[in-house]
């Protein structure tokens, strides 16, 4: 990947960047976060398809916000969030330089075969970017139709009781670690509802009522919002297939609002906008 | 000290007959997905055996993630305290010499200048059945701190692996010799290993660090640019530390209602960002590094100083759950190498 080091190098020896986020190799079949400060750094940069972490959850992060310029290494996916962020007003577009990589796929989690998410995607070539590396990737998937999520049709067709046990077992597992929201590029909030203890809203306590209002609160708040990554799930060290509940949202916003999050820079988050005509029935 | 032969299938029987005795609380190695996790056993939990290491260690048998202290209703004009559920007597099997090094660890901690009974109580009524290594992988350092994968140590019971079918039982309390004369049809008598055991021996996980050195190091670079560096990648979560064998910290919190309330002991991590926030709104450790460089001083520096023992086992849990990629062996390693600097 000698072009992504070469340019690494020029913005850092340039000084038009502080700080480069990219990724480093972590054993044969893995790869990691890596920071670049200085060009001696930006020796180890790599891009895989073990790159799996979305670096785009670093710059919410107070002290590579203090930066005055960051660079970041990013695939279609990740960049999703990044249009998110500029969408909600948290960065504006001269804040970051994104290096924007094309890439086929990515392994999954186990790192056994080809990520689930990578079979949907509609931006193997990033749509948002100040520099675009790797060979071009034919799109297989049509821009204008909405993902579909497998996985939630057979949570979908168990019955009320069913779900609630099925999620009453797999949240009884959640310690309360929150890697669900330290690696979300969407979970930015200065101060988490969970750490408001005066009151405490959310029962801090990893007790079944405890992590029901934890989880459903932080799937809630993802509501329209959710770009599909799937960080939570992947760092998640209970194994709560967490990506059911953003799926099932994300299902919801595309049916009432026609609404894929982190496409389009230019168009407005449905929750985050208020139109006259928009529906109010369900004030009563 | 005595030894035993038990084999697979029966150590799976005794865990269900526990299992089903309420009077007791029993925990095992469970799968979920691809990974093996120490839960707590009801009689129908399916028990797994086939398993390199558990993502979580034996801590939340003895320390639990959440546990009520104190419990009142109002009545009238006063408050009535109510009875906590008892402690029951505890068996917790499937942890590696790893998990069970870090219960004389906790116990210094729990017992040192406030006697935390809850801890104690349990720690009086476990019995903890550790599984010696059959494997490791590129995370284990236990021999850099001075345990072994065959280590005895807080264990009450030992079973190192003889065949394929099951395990030689090392009994190494006077609680462990208890466990087995009150369930002497699941044990027979020792027999010779066969040919390929113990797969793994000490030599095998090589050491990799002087513990004596990277204290040295820490106790003089609080500020240095080094720590910055080692945990750039870090996004303060909890994952490490609630899988750590030795981390400990927890939090105090009141759930309560006009006419009762409980007050809960409930997990806690330096890690987080909100754990050394102050009313004010100061945080001391604002910054993510500040946060990893304590974590890491605190087990190997400050607990030394204190208990004059290291706080980690070198289990290699934490560097396994971090998808972040912060890994405690390299950071160690790179502490070392460091402290090496100065002396040329």
């Amino acid at each position: 990947m000698q072009e992504l080091i070469n340019k690494a190098k020029e913005l850092i020896e340039n000084k038009e960047v502080d700080l480069l986020i990219g990724y480093q190799s972590d054993g044969e079949k893995g790869a990691k976060p890596l920071f670049v400060k200085n060009p001696l750094q930006a020796e180890q940069l790599i891009f895989n398809q073990y790159c799996l972490n979305n670096l785009v959850t670093y710059l919410m992060r107070p002290d590579v916000k203090a930066c005055k310029k960051v660079a970041v290494v990013a695939k279609g996916c990740d960049i999703r969030a990044l249009v998110m962020l500029l969408s909600e007003n948290q960065m504006s577009r001269e804040d970051v330089y994104i290096i924007g990589m094309t890439c086929d796929h990515v392994v999954s989690p186990d790192g056994t075969g080809e990520n689930e998410k990578c079979a949907t995607c509609k931006v193997h070539n990033p749509h948002l970017a100040d520099i675009v590396l790797g060979s071009p990737v034919q799109e297989k998937y049509p821009k204008d139709k909405p993902v579909k999520h497998t996985q939630i049709e057979k949570l979908n067709a168990m019955s009320q009781e069913e779900r609630w046990a099925f999620w009453q077992e797999e949240f009884s597992r959640c310690i309360r670690c929150y890697a669900c929201r330290q690696a979300c590029p969407l979970c930015y909030c200065e101060r988490c509802i969970v750490d408001y203890n005066t009151p405490q809203w959310i029962d801090t306590r990893s007790n079944p009522r405890g992590n029901f209002a934890w989880n459903i609160v932080r799937a809630l708040h993802l509501a329209g919002r959710c770009i599909d990554c799937g960080e939570c799930e992947r760092v998640c060290p209970a194994n709560i297939p967490l990506m059911l509940l953003n799926q099932s949202l994300q299902e919801e916003a595309q049916e009432k609002f026609e609404w894929e999050a982190g496409y389009d820079p230019e168009s407005e988050p449905p929750l985050t906008t208020f139109r006259k005509e928009d529906d109010e029935e369900f004030i009563r | 000290m005595a030894e035993y032969y038990i084999t697979q299938s029966k150590m799976t029987a005794l865990m269900k007959e526990l299992a089903s005795d309420s009077s007791m609380e029993v925990f095992g190695p469970v799968k979920k997905g691809n990974d093996v996790f120490i839960s707590k056993l009801e009689d129908t939990s399916e028990l797994c055996l086939d398993y390199f290491t558990t993502v979580n260690s034996i801590k939340e048998a003895i320390f639990p993630r959440f546990e009520p202290i104190l419990q009142y209703k109002i009545r009238g004009e006063g408050v009535e305290l109510e009875d906590l559920p008892p402690i029951k007597p505890l068996v917790v099997f499937g942890g590696h010499p790893c998990d069970a090094a870090s219960v004389p660890l906790m116990k210094d901690l729990f017992s040192w200048d406030y006697k935390d009974h809850f801890y104690l109580q349990r720690l009086e009524k476990v019995v903890i059945i550790t599984l010696a290594c059959d494997e490791k992988d590129k995370d284990c350092f236990c021999t850099s701190l001075g345990g072994s994968p065959h280590g005895e140590t807080g264990s009450d019971l030992l079973l190192e692996r003889v065949s394929k079918e099951g395990w030689q039982v090392k009994v190494v309390s006077d609680k462990g010799k208890k466990f087995i004369e009150s369930h002497p049809d699941f044990f027979r008598d020792k027999i010779t290993p066969e040919k390929g055991y113990p797969k793994i021996q000490d030599k095998d996980i090589p050491v990799m660090f002087q513990l004596d050195r990277v204290k040295t190091w820490i106790e003089k670079n609080f500020e240095h640019p080094l720590w910055e560096e080692l945990s750039s990648n870090c996004w303060s979560c909890a994952a490490c530390t609630y899988v750590c064998p030795t981390c400990h910290c927890f939090d105090i919190t009141d759930d309560a209602t006009m006419w009762e309330g409980v007050r809960t002991k409930n997990w806690d991590a330096c890690t987080l960002p909100f754990f050394t926030k102050h009313a004010s709104g100061h945080n001391p450790r604002s910054q993510s590094y500040e946060r990893y460089r304590q974590r890491i001083s605190h087990k190997y520096n400050y607990y030394i100083d204190l208990f004059d023992h290291v706080s980690c086992t070198g289990c290699g849990r934490c560097s396994r759950v971090c998808k972040a990629g912060v890994n405690i062996l390299d950071i160690i390693k790179r502490i070392d190498e460091e402290s090496t600097k100065g002396e040329k």
